[in-house]
Order: structure tokens, then C-alpha cells, then sequence
């Protein structure tokens, strides 16, 4: 169940919170968890089997590897990353591996359960921080059922650590500012989603690059598409969990404000980056070594952040791509002083060109859209004119969101005319909830007007 | 982070709660009259739909279609959009006054290739009857002007024409709509033109300087599919129908039944959704209108519901005339041009239906000869 569907906001969610407020203290924990269960349900079935037994096994692996001595611990600690890190290869990489190389014979498609790179992910980070002792392992499944299950961050994250989930799974006392932000986050994410991502990547689909101005506005669109899905998600995951009386860290920071391709990756899906700084960048020995071993070790976090992004070879392309430009950035470019409007500049081409391998696995148009780009002999094409003409105002608010310029705007009015802003936002907020639900009615809307004609 | 402290939190859950019970509290709809389609009704529920999912996904079909005047929140988008500047969506675009512009339907040369290669078998192999095309540019093809884009189907109608003998297209629709587009001629909410525009096309075709006409008024708050397709109802169309003062009777059958008409409008679409249906109905694979005409000949029309407005005009003209929609039509049109013993063969189509639909193709190609 997606947050931005009819049946997730108008059915699951109301449910969801009606029952929330009613319900004791000390259940509201292990009903965060059924409908936990029941959201992911919503998917599949098998695939919610799957996520529970793998929650299961690494409550009681985890127990049992706190108790045990050092070199027992050890092992166990291995095992344990061993099964997990197999479960997520196995449903992500053995079906497209077979069929990358046996072209000719055909297997039963093995389909990745919705998440799994994310709980995956929030699972060996408690197993390592438990196994560092940095927090201790929870004894109580309902919370570490929660940790792993608690549906906004389910899906498409953030990676949580354990010690901030920990640290506010027992905070059961209603917090009205939270409640209401959290609504704020939600309607700001849910338009960001489906007013935004979704018309972009709209006239994605309309369009059949043609042109240097197309392959341009096609790699523009990308970037902002991208961000609008991803960035608008989370808003919508932080502000469910807001509502739920959880308060996580900000996964997305204005990335395309950033001034190296290096920071746009530190403000960008930020609890992934952290992850691999955390579990592997910095056990390789992090940028404190010799200088071929810190190109190995950044080579190595990019390569692997790709392959997670996904199981084709263009994901594993952008991940190389990607650890060149900052490995570049950290030899050469750190050195020189560059003014800030061309490292803002220089970071959106770099990150915009590195969609394409993001968006595309198939070769033949990834290598149309690099051929078009700098086909200077044929700027633009009709096609595009007309998208730009039409879509303006979509792009207009898609780069002037991209940037804080109005949350700033926000911030001085509410500085100086609190109770304005407060009107005016509600207004705007709830605005933009029935815009956000005429694009998700619009989307069903499906004319069948064939046998008119 | 900032707190803000207002009440954004409970109005938006009163809002998904009223939506909800509204949802919930509502009559299950069947069908919906603008997107002319049969909505989900509630899943069954069963072990094995719940297992493999696709309960769960009928649902929300369900909760989709049945959601709360679903028609009022697509207006409201496209109203939306069209303040925002937008000046297509859903490919179409907003003319002047109300009028809806379908985007002209550029045919691939793949598609061309197809349609020349069996047109020219076809017509090689009737060279003997008399076979005219009438091909009735689109809305586009009439006030792209207006709208600020070239006129691609007078290009494509140019080039494709170049392939025939000029004498099969006689009849110049872009003329002769054009000297009269300041008239009613299209429908501003629907794909159609009108029965005045029919009208004139059949007045180049035939000698018609003493007809008079009839002038209907079916139906005045006409919402066509255009307007339906994005829920955009600005202003509404007035349907009005001409009929000519002949002297002449008909009847007709449909699709092969026995029961015989006389009269090819259907009344009781008057006030329907689609009152473009009171001509015959709506479409039909075949249709046999025989008359008491004077004239020897027998047409056969090849032809997009285009045709159906422009049919009343010409009864006159033909003692038999044997409509044949290919959309529809699934036996051997070789068999029924010989059976039928027909005279004259018109190709009667609107440009975007033309190069974009291949029923045209499969029909010629899969005849016996």
C-alpha cells in the first residue's frame, strides 16, 4: 500500500489514527505493530511471512549472540549477517543474475519483497551496533517488531538506527505539536508526490527524445522527478511517524543546494549515506589512509550503493560514475576555491547526467540520450517546444522548490505575523490536500471513449 | 525543527474522515456515464484472493471508482491546471470559447506504408465502381490557429493524397469547412463535427441547390466526450440536427437482424450522454438502408461514426446504401461488394480515426481475394 493511494489516505490511515487515540498506553505498541503487519500485508501475503520470520530470527540470533563470549560472538555476528545479507541477494540478484547469463532457458521470476533493501538495511545496523555494544539487544519482541515494522519508514525508509527508535518507543503522551506537523509533513509530501513526481515523470513518458534541448530538459526532468518521489515519500513517511508520536531524523535536505557532488549525497536519502559511512566506509579505514586506498574505499561505498539502488548493470554504472566524480572532488577539486554558484552548478549537471544511468536500463537509450546531448547540429524539436510551453508552471515550481527559498519566506512571516502565517499556511496546507486528491482521483479517472468515435 | 501549533492536524483528519464515511455510506455505482465505463464493484473475499493479493488490489480499485464524486475532483484538476497556464492536457487543448481541439493523430510510416499498400490493392481491384474519400479534418485541422500550432493534418492529408488518383479525392473538406468556420460546425465539448457541417460536405458531393432543411434541436446542454475526458464543463453545446425535405422512404436493418427500421434515428438517445447516438443508435458493423430512390446505384460506405451525421443527406441518392463500420465488421467485404452487387464505394472518415485505426487494414487484408 502506497501512502499516496486512495485506499492508504481515505481508508487505512483515518482507521489508523481514529483507533490510535483510543487505544491504552501500554497497547499502543503492539498495535503500531498489527497494523504494521497489515499494511505490509497489503502487498503480499508470502512476502509479509517472509519479513516476519526474518524479524523473528534476528530477535532471537541477536539475543543469543549478546550472550556469548568474544570469539562465539564473533561467529555469530557473521552468521547473522551472512543469512540476512543472503535473503536480500537472493530475492534481489539470483533471478536477475540467471537470467543475465542462461538467456536461452527460463526460471520462475523470484519477486523482491516490497522494503526489503530498507529492513534489510535497519537490521544489520542493529545487529552491528548491538555486536559493538553500542546499544543493547531488546528483549522485548513487540519493540523490536516495531523497530523493524513500523510502517511509514517500511517501505522506502528512512533507515532508523535502533538507539533512535529506542530512545522514543515508550513516549506514548500525545504531543499536539508533533500531531499537527506531522500532518503538515504528510499533505507537503503527498503533493510533492502527486502533483509533482508524477506529472514529471508524465512527460517523461510523453516525450521520445530528439534534440539537445530535449536530451537537456529529459535529464532536468529526471533530477526533479526523482527528488519529488523520493524526497515527497519521506516527507510523508516522517510526518506519519510525527503523527504517531515518532520523531526521526530529516533524510532529504535541500540536495540540489549543494556545492560538491560529495555533499549533495550528505543532504540526499541522508540515512542511507550515513549507513555506509557508518558499516562501511569507516571499517575500510574512511579517508584517514593512504591515498590509492581512499580512492579503493570510496570506489568500493559507490559500487556498493549502486548495486543496493538495484540489480541491473546501469544502477552498478551509476554507482561507478557517481564514485569517480567524488573521488575526483576529493584528489583534485577540494584543492581549488570555487565560487558557489558554480559548485551548485557543476553538482546538479554531474548528479543530473548520473540519472540517466539511474533511469534507464536499456543501453541503446541511454547512449540516444548522450548522443542527443551534445548534438549541437539538432538544439531543439518541435515535441519540446511544446512541453515547455505547456509545462511551465509544473517546471517554474519544480526548480523554485528545489531551493529554500519558501521555506524562508515562511520562516520571516511567521517571525513577524505569527497569527497570518498561521492562517495562511492551514489554508495553503489544506489547499494543497484536495489539489493532492484530485491528482490521485485523476489518475483513476480512465474515459473509455474508444466506441464513441 | 519547527512546531507549528494550529489546527491543520484535525482538519485534515476530519477531512479523510468525512471523505471516508461519505465513501462508505454511499450507493455502489455500476457505471459511469462520462468515463462510459462499468466501475469495480466490491471484491469477494477468499483464502485464495487474499493470499495471492489480488483481493487487496481489487479493493482499492473498488474504493477508486466508488470514491466520492470522482467526476467533481477531476474537474477540478483540469480547472486547475488550465489557471496554471496548461494549454493541453490529456492531448487536448483549449481553444477559444469553450472549444475543445483533439491533438491531430500523426500516423507512423509504418502505418502509411500499410494503409497505401492495401488502399492500392483494394482500389486496383474495384477499379471499376466508383470510389470516392472523404476525409473530414478534426477540429485541429480546422482552428490550430486559434490554438498556436501548425497545421499537421493538412500536411498529412497533402502527402498522403499524393499516393492516389486525384480523382478519388474530389471533395476537399479543409475548403470547405474552412469557409465556413465561423458556423457551428463542431461540437466545442465533443470530438464530432455537426450535422451542419455533414451538411455542407454532402452539398459538394451532390447536387443539392433545391434541398431544403429541417432544423432540430436535440438536445441543449450537449457534454461530448471531449469535455468528459477531463471533466471540463465550461459550456455546454447545442445539438442540433438538419434534416432534408425530401421525397423519399427507407427502411433499414441492422447488423444482419430481421427487424426492420424506419426511421435511422434512435430517439431515445435524445437525452442521453451521447445523443450523437440518435443516429442509428450509435455505431453498427453494418447497416442496410433501402430506399425508394429513383437512382439505380448502390453505395457502399466504408466509414468512423463521421459518417452516421452525413448518411440522412443522401438517401436520396442511392436506392441501396450498405454501411459498413470495420471497427466492427469481422466477415468478407469482397463477398458482400459482390452479394450486394454495389456501384459506388465511399471512404467516409475523420482524419484522426483514418491514421489511427487499423481495423481499415486487417478488413482488406484478410478478404479471400
Amino acid at each position: 500500500m502506497s501512502f499516496n493511494s486512495i485506499i492508504f489516505c481515505f481508508l487505512f490511515l483515518p482507521i489508523a489514527i481514529i483507533i490510535y487515540f483510543f487505544i491504552p498506553k501500554k497497547l499502543k505498541n503492539i498495535y503500531l505493530l498489527i497494523i504494521s503487519i497489515l499494511f505490509y500485508s497489503y502487498s503480499s501475503i508470502f512476502h509479509t511471512i517472509i519479513l516476519l520470520l526474518i524479524t523473528i530470527y534476528n530477535f532471537v540470533a541477536v539475543r543469543k549472540m549478546d550472550e556469548l563470549q568474544e570469539k562465539r560472538r564473533k561467529y555469530k555476528l557473521i552468521e547473522i549477517l551472512i543469512i540476512n545479507i543472503f535473503t536480500l541477494c537472493y530475492f534481489k540478484y539470483y533471478y536477475i543474475l540467471l537470467d543475465n547469463l542462461f538467456h536461452n532457458l527460463s526460471f520462475k521470476e523470484i519477486i523482491l519483497p516490497l522494503g526489503m533493501s530498507f529492513y534489510i538495511f535497519t537490521i544489520l545496523s542493529y545487529v552491528i551496533d548491538v555486536y559493538k555494544g553500542k546499544v543493547r539487544s531488546e528483549s522485548n519482541l513487540t519493540s523490536f517488531g516495531l523497530y523493524v515494522l513500523f510502517f511509514p519508514k517500511l517501505i522506502m525508509g528512512p533507515i532508523v538506527r535502533y538507539q533512535d527508535f529506542n530512545e522514543q518507543i515508550d513516549h506514548h503522551d500525545f504531543n499536539n505539536s508533533l500531531f499537527h506537523y506531522g500532518f503538515k509533513r504528510f499533505i507537503i509530501g503527498l503533493a510533492m508526490k502527486v502533483v509533482l513526481a508524477d506529472t514529471f515523470s508524465r512527460i517523461i513518458s510523453l516525450y521520445q527524445v530528439d534534440s539537445m534541448l530535449g536530451s537537456i530538459v529529459i535529464i532536468v526532468l529526471y533530477s526533479m522527478q526523482l527528488y519529488y518521489d523520493f524526497a515527497g515519500y519521506t516527507n510523508m513517511a516522517l510526518g506519519l511517524s510525527n503523527i504517531f508520536e515518532f520523531d526521526f531524523r530529516e533524510n532529504f535536505h535541500y540536495p540540489y543546494m549543494s556545492k560538491s557532488v560529495g555533499e549533495f549525497f550528505r543532504r540526499w536519502h541522508i540515512s542511507l549515506g550515513e549507513w555506509f559511512r557508518d558499516y562501511v566506509y569507516i571499517p575500510l579505514g574512511g579517508s584517514r589512509t593512504t591515498k590509492p586506498r581512499l580512492v579503493i574505499n570510496l570506489l568500493i561505498v559507490w559500487l556498493l550503493t549502486g548495486m543496493w539502488h538495484g540489480a541491473s548493470y546501469n544502477f552498478i554504472l551509476w554507482g561507478i560514475f557517481l564514485g569517480v566524480i567524488i573521488v575526483i572532488e576529493k584528489l583534485v577539486l577540494s584543492k581549488i576555491k570555487i565560487p558557489t554558484f558554480v559548485g551548485v552548478l557543476f553538482t546538479f549537471i554531474c548528479i543530473s547526467i548520473s540519472w540517466i544511468f539511474f533511469f534507464n536500463s536499456d543501453f541503446d537509450h541511454i547512449t540516444l540520450l548522450f548522443k542527443n546531448l551534445v548534438n549541437i547540429h539538432h538544439f531543439a524539436d518541435d515535441q519540446i517546444y511544446s512541453i515547455l510551453s505547456n509545462y511551465l508552471v509544473y517546471l517554474i515550481v519544480g526548480f523554485i522548490a528545489l531551493t529554500p527559498v519558501i521555506k524562508n519566506i515562511g520562516i520571516s512571516i511567521q517571525e513577524k505575523h505569527p497569527y497570518l502565517y498561521n492562517c495562511f499556511s492551514c489554508i495553503y496546507l489544506l489547499f494543497l490536500i484536495l489539489l493532492s486528491t484530485s491528482y490521485m482521483i485523476s489518475y483513476s479517472y480512465q474515459p473509455f471513449l474508444y466506441f464513441n468515435f | 525543527m519547527k512546531k507549528h501549533n494550529y489546527f491543520i492536524g484535525w482538519i485534515t483528519l476530519i477531512f479523510l474522515l468525512t471523505i471516508f464515511f461519505i465513501n462508505f455510506f454511499s450507493p455502489t455505482l455500476t457505471f459511469s456515464n462520462q468515463e462510459n465505463r462499468i466501475l469495480a464493484s466490491k471484491p469477494k473475499l477468499d483464502f485464495d484472493s487474499l493470499l495471492d493479493g489480488s483481493y487487496f488490489s481489487s479493493y482499492s480499485k473498488y474504493l477508486e471508482d466508488q470514491f466520492w464524486n470522482r467526476t467533481m475532483w477531476k474537474s477540478f484538476k483540469t480547472s486547475f491546471e488550465k489557471k496554471m497556464g496548461l494549454k493541453k492536457i490529456d492531448h487536448l487543448y483549449f481553444g477559444k470559447d469553450g472549444r475543445l481541439i483533439e491533438e491531430a493523430i500523426v500516423p507512423s510510416d509504418d502505418f502509411l506504408t500499410r494503409r497505401i499498400n492495401n488502399l492500392t490493392k483494394f482500389l486496383d481491384y474495384y477499379k471499376d465502381l466508383n470510389t470516392e474519400f472523404v476525409l473530414v479534418p478534426n477540429k485541429i485541422g480546422i482552428y490550430n490557429e486559434e490554438i498556436g500550432v501548425e497545421n499537421k493534418q493538412k500536411e498529412i492529408y497533402h502527402n498522403f493524397i499524393k499516393n492516389f488518383d486525384p480523382e478519388l479525392f474530389k471533395v476537399n473538406c479543409f475548403d470547405i469547412l474552412n469557409s465556413h468556420k465561423e458556423e457551428n460546425i463542431f461540437y466545442n465539448t465533443d470530438h464530432h463535427y455537426t450535422s451542419l457541417a455533414a451538411r455542407y460536405i454532402s452539398e459538394s458531393l451532390y447536387d443539392k441547390k433545391e434541398v431544403t432543411y429541417d432544423k432540430y434541436i436535440v438536445n441543449d446542454h450537449f457534454m461530448g466526450t471531449s469535455a468528459n475526458k477531463i471533466a471540463y464543463y465550461d459550456k455546454a453545446d447545442i445539438f442540433e440536427l438538419y434534416v432534408p425535405k425530401v421525397d423519399v422512404s427507407y427502411y433499414l436493418t441492422y447488423s444482419n437482424e430481421e427487424k426492420e427500421y424506419t426511421s435511422l434515428y434512435d430517439k431515445s438517445k435524445q437525452y442521453s450522454y451521447n445523443p450523437y447516438e440518435i443516429f442509428f443508435g450509435g455505431n453498427k458493423s453494418i447497416i442496410d438502408i433501402r430506399t425508394n430512390s429513383k437512382k439505380e446505384e448502390k453505395l457502399l460506405i466504408l466509414k468512423d461514426s463521421y459518417a452516421n451525421s452525413f448518411i440522412p443527406f443522401i438517401l436520396s441518392d442511392y436506392r441501396e446504401i450498405i454501411v459498413v463500420d470495420p471497427r466492427y465488421y469481422y466477415d468478407d467485404i469482397n463477398s458482400l461488394i459482390e452479394d450486394k452487387q454495389i456501384t459506388d464505394i465511399l471512404f467516409f472518415y475523420s482524419m484522426n480515426t483514418f491514421f489511427e485505426d487499423t481495423s481499415l487494414d486487417d478488413m482488406i487484408e484478410n478478404t479471400e481475394k
